[in-house]
């Protein structure tokens, strides 16, 4: 049994591999979540806008935030919308942790953490594995909150 | 066996069986993951091979990394996979979890697969490097899903501790049943030493009253024939007197006899013979000792019933039996019914008499035990010897009022 398993894994993973032609070519456009390139920015929302994102799965929550420091303009990747159940509002001060990459001229940040108004959303794992497709076993550890955390 | 020796002979050796069955099914199963492991971890480092091939021929024919990936996507287990080049910069990549891909710098130096804990369970990750057509070099990075393997690991652990319960439930049962065997067996020990016990003191008491029986009759033997004597020589007033004396003493001698009798162990005679040929025997001898027109008689059974029994015997219990609801009645019926029930023969002796007081029915088989004024307490004693003497038994059942039911059980009989 054990054994016609792997047969089966091998044979589905061959069956990936001769499965060429024919097929509808998706490109993955979005950046990925890179813990290299993790960092912290502490800002004010400027604008709060939802936009598509990873093969327009969802549309996302994007936050466009001003930090404190440099003044530079970033936006944020939060959520798919209907995760984040928090009401966020233009001139709120947040704090992200996220893998940050720029395109172009604009700078961009995929949350992993946000914190805002005392409260602090868990978007991702440490690894970047977005918690909103964690299932029950993500949702319970979390309170059964969508996207909030302690 | 007491409660020591019990834990010590079957609970204890359990109990290591169960610890034995513990560990030698964490082991086994411990060794299946890893050796299953193990091959899946070999499997998929070949399927790779395969896909490099594959992926070197796409890229050598001007297909861009991006374009490949769509042909790859849609496979279940495959979680995330990217095309990295020379200095592992990630080429193109997909992912089935937004934005999720766990590549780091510090993987870039891994040759060996490695697996990565996540929500939706273990991923076997795998970097291996190729080249291009045109020389230049590659990298693949996949991750693929180990869900079979922990449902497959789960599932072993499920039924292993459904093995663990269902033996802890059958250990259970079979020490209730142990327990309760050895319940039973402390009391019929007991029993038996109880009935050991009884029946040396009886048997003392047998040897000493036989011995007192025997001195007695010797000078009422004596007395006996002074008496006769005296009858022939005295007086006609004085014998008169004489034969009455005689008669009393030869009174006193069969109740001796009588008493001597059922004191002494029975010796069955067995032969082949008719129930209702005995029942029948005892009621003739009953009405030929005290004719009693008014009493109804009644006996029923189904088929003619036959046992391997002493006739003589068998006859005097009936007629103990018989004389016994002959005497609690003035008038009324007296039923014998015989049913036989797998090799058994119950006989029901019933009779619409008195009856007997509850606080006095455990005690209507003690020898000597009576009621009446004239009786000696033997009749129903006896009855009961001669039925436990065939491997029998009886049990008596009254309501005071409207009569007793003996109830005899004998081994045998059988229907012709």
């Amino acid at each position: 049994m054990k054994m016609a398993r792997v047969l089966r894994i091998l044979a589905c993973l061959i069956a990936a591999g001769t499965a060429f032609a024919g097929q509808a070519s998706e490109r993955q456009s979005a950046p990925f979540y890179n813990v290299d390139t993790e960092r912290q920015i502490e800002g004010t929302i400027r604008e709060l806008v939802f936009e598509p994102r990873y093969e327009d799965k969802a549309p996302f929550l994007i936050l466009v935030i001003e930090e404190k420091k440099s003044g530079e303009i970033y936006r944020a990747e939060i959520s798919p919308a209907w995760f984040f159940d928090y009401d966020l509002h233009k001139g709120e001060d947040v704090r992200i942790v996220g893998s940050s990459y720029s395109k172009g001229e604009t700078r961009y940040i995929i949350a992993r953490r946000l914190q805002c108004g005392g409260e602090t959303f868990f978007l991702r794992d440490s690894r970047g594995f977005p918690s909103w497709r964690g299932g029950q076993r993500q949702m319970k550890k979390q309170g059964q909150h969508r996207g909030r955390g302690i | 066996m007491r409660g020591r020796g019990l834990l010590l002979f079957f609970f204890f050796p359990f109990i290591g069986v169960l610890i034995i069955f513990f560990i030698f099914s964490s082991l086994n199963r411990s060794f299946v993951q890893d050796k299953t492991e193990s091959l899946v971890r070999e499997q998929l480092v070949a399927t790779a091979e395969i896909f490099k091939v594959n992926l070197a021929h796409l890229l050598e024919e001007g297909y861009q990394p991006e374009d490949i990936l769509g042909m790859y996507e849609g496979e279940k287990n495959i979680y995330y996979f990217a095309i990295l080049d020379g200095k592992k910069n990630i080429l193109a990549w997909s992912s089935r979890y937004e934005g999720y891909l766990p590549f780091s710098s510090r993987d870039a130096a891994r040759t060996a697969p490695w697996i990565l804990s996540s929500p939706v369970g273990k991923i076997f990750n795998h970097l291996s490097p190729f080249n291009g057509r045109d020389g230049e070099g590659y990298s693949l990075y996949l991750g693929y899903s180990l869900g079979s393997l922990e449902e497959m690991t789960a599932r072993s652990n499920r039924d292993s501790r459904l093995m663990f319960s269902l033996l802890v439930a059958v250990g259970i049962v079979f020490f209730l049943g142990i327990f309760e065997l050895q319940k039973r067996y402390l009391l019929k020990t007991e029993e038996a030493e109880e009935a050991h016990k009884e029946k040396e003191r009886f048997r003392e008491i047998s040897a000493f009253t036989s011995a007192v029986a025997h001195e007695i009759k010797n000078p009422l033997n004596s007395l006996s024939l002074l008496f006769e004597l005296l009858q022939g020589n005295a007086s006609p007033e004085v014998r008169e007197n004489a034969a009455l004396g005689k008669s009393q003493v030869q009174k006193i001698g069969r109740i001796i006899d009588r008493f001597s009798d059922s004191l002494k162990p029975l010796r069955l005679n067995r032969e082949r013979t008719a129930l209702k040929d005995v029942v029948t025997a005892a009621r003739e001898a009953l009405a030929q000792e005290s004719p009693r027109p008014d009493l109804e008689w009644r006996y029923s059974e189904a088929h003619p019933v036959f046992l391997n029994a002493d006739k003589n015997l068998l006859t005097q219990c009936f007629f103990n039996l018989f004389r016994n609801a002959h005497e609690a009645m003035e008038k009324g019926t007296l039923s014998v019914e015989v049913e036989t029930k797998r090799n058994k023969i119950f006989i029901r002796v019933a009779d619409t008499g008195a009856g007997i007081q509850p606080d006095r029915l455990p005690q209507v088989f003690d020898p000597f035990f009576t009621t009446k004024d004239a009786g000696m307490g033997i009749g129903l004693y006896l009855a009961r010897k001669i039925i436990e003497a065939h491997g029998g038994r009886i049990e008596a059942d009254s309501r005071p009022g409207r009569g007793t039911t003996f109830t005899i059980q004998l081994p045998g009989g059988r229907h012709e």
